[in-house]
C-alpha cells in the first residue's frame, strides 16, 4: 500500500516534470532542426543532423550581438546601482536613528502597493524631458532603486543582533565600516539572493525596454527577439534558435545559484 | 581605571526612571560585580559605564577626567556580550584583531597582539575557525579576547555565561577571576546570579529598583544585609523570613524593647538554626516540630514548624527519625531584625571589613 | 549612544544613507504616483511641451463608455479568475507530493521552477510555436488522442484558453516554492497528534495541512492575484504584439499599453492605470476581510 502511494507520486511527479520541461525540449529540438523537418508531421523529436548553423544564422539575422552587450550592460549597473542605493537605505532605516524614520518607511512601505504599470506613463514623459529616451539612461535610472529590495534588506538587517552593532562600535568601527565591514558580509547570503532575483529580472524585463527603446542599437535582448519573430517569419527553427541564447544566460545561473534563489524566494514571499 | 558616578539619573522617555541617583567608586583594578533581578537596572548600569547609554542627569568619571559626554570608543572600554556578539563571517583571529584594524595598527602588529591574547584566553589553537565552528565556553574567549585587545581603560561583561550549562559556567567564572587577575584590568560583571557574583567578585553592587540595595564585599553581602531584599537576594537556600512578632516572646530580654518594637521581618539563614549541642554563639532557643527531613550525603536540610510558621534549616545534622518535637537554638550569627521599611536594625556586623 | 534622541547631526547622517535611493524613488516612484494620478484627469494635455490646458473627468466616462475597456477588464477578470485557482491548486498539489518523497526531489524542484527565470517573451516564443494550428506539437498530441486541431492562437475563442495554459506552466514553480517552505514550517507533532487522535491521510490533509498552511495559501493567493491583474508581456508575445484574434487578450494593461504608446492618448491611458490601481485595491481588501476569518496564524 505504502510502496503503491510512492510509485505513483513519483509517476504523477515524472509526468508533470515532463510537461514542465516539453517546451524546452521542443525549442532546442527546433532550433536544431532544418527547416522541412519543423514541419514533418509527426514531428521529428531529434532531428537526423543537428542543424548547429541555426545558431550562426540567428545571430547574424539581426544585431543580436548588440542586444546581447545591451542587456549585460543594463542588467549590471541596474543590480550594481540598485544594491548599493538599497543597502545604505536599509541600513538607515535598521539600525540609525534620526528624524522622520518612520514616516518615510511608511510612506515607502504605502508605495508598494501601486501598480508599477502604473507608473510607465509619468516616466516615461519625464525621461523624454531629460531627453534620455533611447538612451541608456532611460533603460536603467528608473531601476537604481527598489523599495523591496530595502525592505528585503532591512529585515534581514535587523536580524544581526544590536549587540553586534555595539561591539563594533566599542570596537572603534565608524557606521560606514560597521556597514561594509560588519554588515553586509554576515547578510551575504540575502545579498546574494536579492542581486540573482535582480539580475534575473533585469535580464527578462520586457515592458519597460520596449516603451523606451526605438532605437535598434538600444534593444536589449527579449525586445530584440521581439522584433526579429517579425522578420523571422515562419523560419522557426531560427526563431528557436534566438530563443534559447537569450533564455541560456538565466539558466546557467539559476542552476548555479538556484539554492540563493530559493531561499530568497522564501524569504521575501515569508515576510512580504 | 578607577570609575566614579555622581548622582546618576537614567529615565528613558522623560518619566519613568531607571536609576536614580546612583553614586559609587569601583576601585582601579577591582572585578566588580552588578547583581539583581532583571530590570533591576544592573545592566543598564553597565551600559552607562560603557558609553552606550548616557545618563540624563549626573556626571561619570574614569579616573579623575569626566567622560559623561565621551562614547564607548573615547572612554576605551571593552564589552563582553551575553550572546558574544563575534562577528560570524571572520575567523578567531580577524575578530581579535579587528579594534587592532580599527585603531590603525600595522598586519604585523595586530596578529602578534592576537596571538598573545589567544594563548591568555586558551583559545591559541583555535586561531583559524570561525565562530560558528566553536563551542559557547570557546566563544565566550574570544569575545573576551577581542574586549582585551585594545588594552581596554575597563573590561564590561554583561551576563557573559548566561548562554553556557551549567558546568561550563563553573570553569568560565573562574577563567574570568583568572584572566583578569593576569591582566589586572579593572573589571564589572553583570549577572544575576548570586552563587556566580559570590565566586569571583571583589565587591558586589547589588542593585534593585533602580537603587543601589547594598555595595560591598561578598562576605559582608551575606553577614551583614543592609536590608531585607539583599538578606533574601544573597544566599542558598533563601533565608528564612518571619514576621518579627511571631518570636517577640522568645526575642524578649534577648533583643533590646525599643529595637523590638520597630522590628517588623525577621531573618533567620538556615545555618543559623542549629541543635543545642553543637550551636556555637546562641542567641535563644525556641521550640517546635520537625516536619520533615532529608539528607543527601554530608547535607541535610530540615523543614521546622515554629508558631506554625515553617522555618528551614541545614545545620541540624543527623536527628533521629521519631524526632517531633524539639528545642532548637538561634544563632547570633545569620539572625536579623528588618524594620519596616526593610532596614536592617539587629544583628549582623557592620565594621566586618 | 542608544539613548541619543536624534540630533541634528544624527538626522543629517540618517537621510544621507537615504539620499540616493530617495532621489532615485522620488524622481521614479513618488513624484509619478501622484503625476498618473493627475494625468488621469488630463483632458487636454500637449507632450510635447508638458502643458496642461483643461482637467475633467472626461477620461473616466470615456472609459466607462468604451466597449474595448470593457472587454480588457472583463478579459482580466477572466485572466485572473482562470489562471489562480488552477495555480494553487495544481502547484499544492506538486508541493506536497515533492514534500513526501525525498529521492529526485531537488531535482524535480530544479525542473518546476525553471520557468520561472526564464525570459517571458522568448518562451512566448516557444509556445506560440508549441500552439501553432498546423504544425504545432499540442494539436499533434491531442491528435494522438483524437482531438481535431485547435487554432488555439487564431481562434478568439482559444486565444485566453491558450494564454491561461502558458500562464499556469510559467507560474507553478514560484508556488510551489512557497507552499514547501509553509509545509516545512509545519510543525510534526502536529501529524503525530492527529495520528494519535485516529485521524486518516485525508483527514490529516484536512484538519492539520489545509489550516497551517492558510497564511502561505493566503499570500500566494495575493500574489496571484495581483500579478494576474497586471498580465501584459505574456500577451504581447504569444500573440506576435497583438491583443489577440479580435481583442480576445486585451487586458487592462495591454489596453493601458495601446491607448499610451500607440494612440498617444495619455489622459485616457493614466485614467485607465488608475481603474486598475482601485480594482487590485478593492479585490485586495476582499481579501484581507475573508482571510481575517479564515486565516489561522
Amino acid at each position: 500500500m505504502k510502496k503503491a502511494a510512492s510509485v505513483l507520486r513519483y509517476v504523477i511527479l515524472t509526468l508533470g516534470a515532463l510537461i514542465m520541461i516539453l517546451p524546452f525540449f521542443w525549442m532546442l529540438s527546433t532550433s536544431l532542426k532544418t527547416q522541412p523537418e519543423t514541419v514533418q508531421i509527426p514531428p521529428v523529436w531529434i532531428p537526423k543532423q543537428l542543424q548547429w548553423g541555426n545558431y550562426v544564422e540567428a545571430f547574424k539575422a539581426a544585431p543580436f550581438a548588440r542586444y546581447f552587450v545591451n542587456s549585460v550592460i543594463v542588467t549590471t549597473v541596474t543590480t550594481v546601482g540598485q544594491l548599493f542605493t538599497s543597502i545604505l537605505a536599509a541600513f538607515a532605516f535598521s539600525k540609525l536613528h534620526f528624524w522622520g524614520r518612520n514616516l518615510v518607511f511608511m510612506i515607502f512601505l504605502g508605495t508598494m502597493m501601486i501598480p508599477g504599470e502604473m507608473l510607465i506613463i509619468p516616466n516615461f514623459v519625464t525621461l523624454s524631458n531629460m531627453h534620455l529616451v533611447n538612451t541608456y539612461g532611460a533603460l536603467i535610472l528608473p531601476w537604481l532603486a527598489s523599495f523591496f529590495t530595502v525592505f528585503t534588506l532591512r529585515q534581514t538587517f535587523n536580524s544581526v543582533p544590536d549587540q553586534t552593532y555595539y561591539a563594533a562600535k566599542i570596537d572603534g568601527a565608524s557606521d560606514w565600516r560597521f556597514l561594509w565591514h560588519i554588515l553586509v558580509p554576515m547578510s551575504k547570503s540575502t545579498i546574494t539572493a536579492v542581486t540573482v532575483l535582480q539580475v534575473i529580472g533585469s535580464w527578462n524585463a520586457f515592458m519597460w525596454p520596449l516603451i523606451v527603446t526605438n532605437d535598434e542599437n538600444m534593444r536589449t535582448l527579449p525586445v530584440g527577439l521581439q522584433a526579429f519573430t517579425t522578420d523571422a517569419g515562419t523560419n522557426y527553427a531560427l526563431l528557436m534558435a534566438a530563443s534559447t541564447f537569450v533564455i541560456i544566460p538565466m539558466v546557467i545561473v539559476y542552476i548555479f545559484l538556484q539554492k540563493y534563489i530559493i531561499a530568497g524566494i522564501s524569504n521575501s514571499g515569508l515576510k512580504g | 581605571m578607577q570609575v566614579t558616578f555622581k548622582d546618576v539619573t537614567l529615565s528613558y522617555d522623560g518619566k519613568r526612571d531607571i536609576l536614580k541617583h546612583l553614586n559609587f567608586v569601583i576601585q582601579e583594578g577591582s572585578l566588580v560585580c552588578l547583581l539583581g533581578p532583571s530590570g533591576g537596572g544592573k545592566s543598564t548600569t553597565l551600559m552607562l559605564i560603557s558609553g552606550l547609554l548616557a545618563p540624563t542627569h549626573g556626571q561619570i568619571y574614569f579616573g579623575d577626567t569626566d567622560v559623561t559626554k565621551e562614547d564607548a570608543l573615547g572612554r576605551k572600554v571593552g564589552m563582553v556580550f551575553q550572546n558574544y556578539a563575534l562577528y560570524p563571517h571572520l575567523t578567531v583571529q580577524k575578530n581579535i584583531e579587528f579594534p587592532l584594524k580599527m585603531a590603525g595598527l600595522s598586519r604585523a602588529d595586530r596578529a602578534k597582539k592576537a596571538h598573545e591574547l589567544a594563548a591568555l584566553v586558551h583559545v591559541d589553537d583555535q586561531l583559524d575557525k570561525k565562530p560558528g565552528e566553536l563551542s559557547g565556553g570557546q566563544q565566550q574567549r574570544v569575545a573576551i579576547a577581542r574586549a582585551l585587545a585594545k588594552e581596554p581603560s575597563i573590561l564590561l561583561l554583561d551576563e557573559p555565561l548566561s548562554n553556557l550549562d551549567a558546568r561550563l559556567r563553573i570553569e568560565m567564572r573562574e577563567e574570568i577571576r583568572r584572566i583578569q587577575r593576569e591582566t589586572g584590568v579593572t573589571t564589572v560583571f553583570v549577572t544575576h546570579d548570586q552563587d556566580e557574583a559570590m565566586h569571583i567578585s571583589d565587591q558586589i553592587m547589588v542593585l534593585h529598583d533602580g537603587h543601589i540595595q547594598q555595595f560591598s564585599t561578598p562576605k559582608t553581602l551575606y553577614a551583614s544585609p543592609d536590608n531585607l531584599f539583599v538578606a533574601q537576594f544573597i544566599g542558598e537556600p533563601v533565608i528564612n523570613s518571619v514576621p518579627a512578632s511571631a518570636l517577640s516572646h522568645d526575642l524578649a530580654g534577648v533583643v533590646s524593647d525599643d529595637i523590638l518594637s520597630r522590628a517588623q521581618t525577621a531573618g533567620i539563614r538556615p545555618e543559623a538554626l542549629t541543635l543545642p549541642q553543637r550551636a556555637l554563639d546562641p542567641l535563644t532557643t525556641l521550640h517546635g516540630k520537625v516536619i520533615e527531613f532529608d539528607q543527601f550525603g554530608r547535607e541535610s536540610t530540615a523543614k521546622l514548624d515554629y508558631n506554625d510558621l515553617q522555618l528551614i534549616s541545614t545545620e541540624m545534622g543527623q536527628l533521629p527519625h521519631n524526632t517531633q518535637e524539639l528545642d532548637f537554638t538561634l544563632e547570633k550569627k545569620g539572625f536579623f531584625l528588618f524594620d519596616a521599611d526593610g532596614k536592617r536594625i539587629f544583628g549582623g556586623d557592620d565594621h566586618a571589613e | 549612544m542608544l539613548n541619543e534622541k536624534p540630533t541634528v547631526k544624527s538626522t543629517i547622517k540618517g537621510w544621507l544613507y537615504l539620499l540616493p535611493m530617495l532621489v532615485i524613488t522620488i524622481t521614479f516612484n513618488i513624484y509619478p504616483i501622484i503625476k498618473s494620478f493627475l494625468m488621469s484627469f488630463y483632458t487636454k494635455y500637449d507632450f510635447y511641451n508638458d502643458i496642461v490646458s483643461a482637467y475633467g473627468f472626461s477620461n473616466f466616462t470615456y472609459l466607462w463608455n468604451d466597449p474595448d475597456f470593457h472587454l480588457a477588464v472583463r478579459n482580466t477578470l477572466v485572466f485572473v479568475i482562470g489562471v489562480v485557482p488552477l495555480n494553487i491548486i495544481i502547484s499544492l498539489a506538486i508541493a506536497l507530493l515533492l514534500n513526501k518523497i525525498k529521492f529526485l526531489a531537488g531535482a524535480f524542484r530544479t525542473i518546476y521552477f525553471l520557468p520561472f527565470v526564464t525570459s517571458t517573451v522568448a518562451i512566448a516564443q516557444v509556445w506560440n510555436w508549441i500552439y501553432h494550428s498546423d504544425y504545432g506539437l499540442l494539436n499533434y498530441l491531442l491528435g494522438l488522442v483524437g482531438v481535431n486541431p485547435i487554432n488555439w492562437l487564431n481562434d478568439p475563442k482559444w486565444a485566453m484558453p491558450a494564454l491561461i495554459i502558458m500562464s499556469i506552466w510559467k507560474g507553478l514553480g514560484f508556488n510551489i516554492v512557497l507552499f514547501l517552505v509553509g509545509l516545512n514550517n509545519i510543525n510534526t507533532r502536529y501529524y503525530q497528534a492527529a495520528e494519535i487522535d485516529g485521524a486518516n491521510a485525508w483527514r490529516q490533509f484536512t484538519n492539520v495541512t489545509l489550516p497551517l498552511l492558510s497564511p502561505i495559501t493566503f499570500l500566494v493567493t495575493v500574489n496571484g492575484v495581483i500579478g494576474s491583474f497586471k498580465v501584459f508581456d505574456e500577451i504581447f508575445a504569444l500573440f506576435q504584439g497583438s491583443s489577440g484574434p479580435s481583442k480576445s487578450a486585451l487586458t487592462i494593461v495591454y489596453y493601458l499599453y495601446e491607448k499610451f504608446y500607440t494612440e498617444w492618448k495619455y489622459g485616457i491611458a493614466a485614467a485607465s492605470g488608475v481603474v486598475l490601481f482601485f480594482l487590485i485595491l478593492f479585490v485586495t481588501l476582499i481579501q484581507l476581510w475573508y482571510s481575517r476569518k479564515h486565516v489561522h496564524y
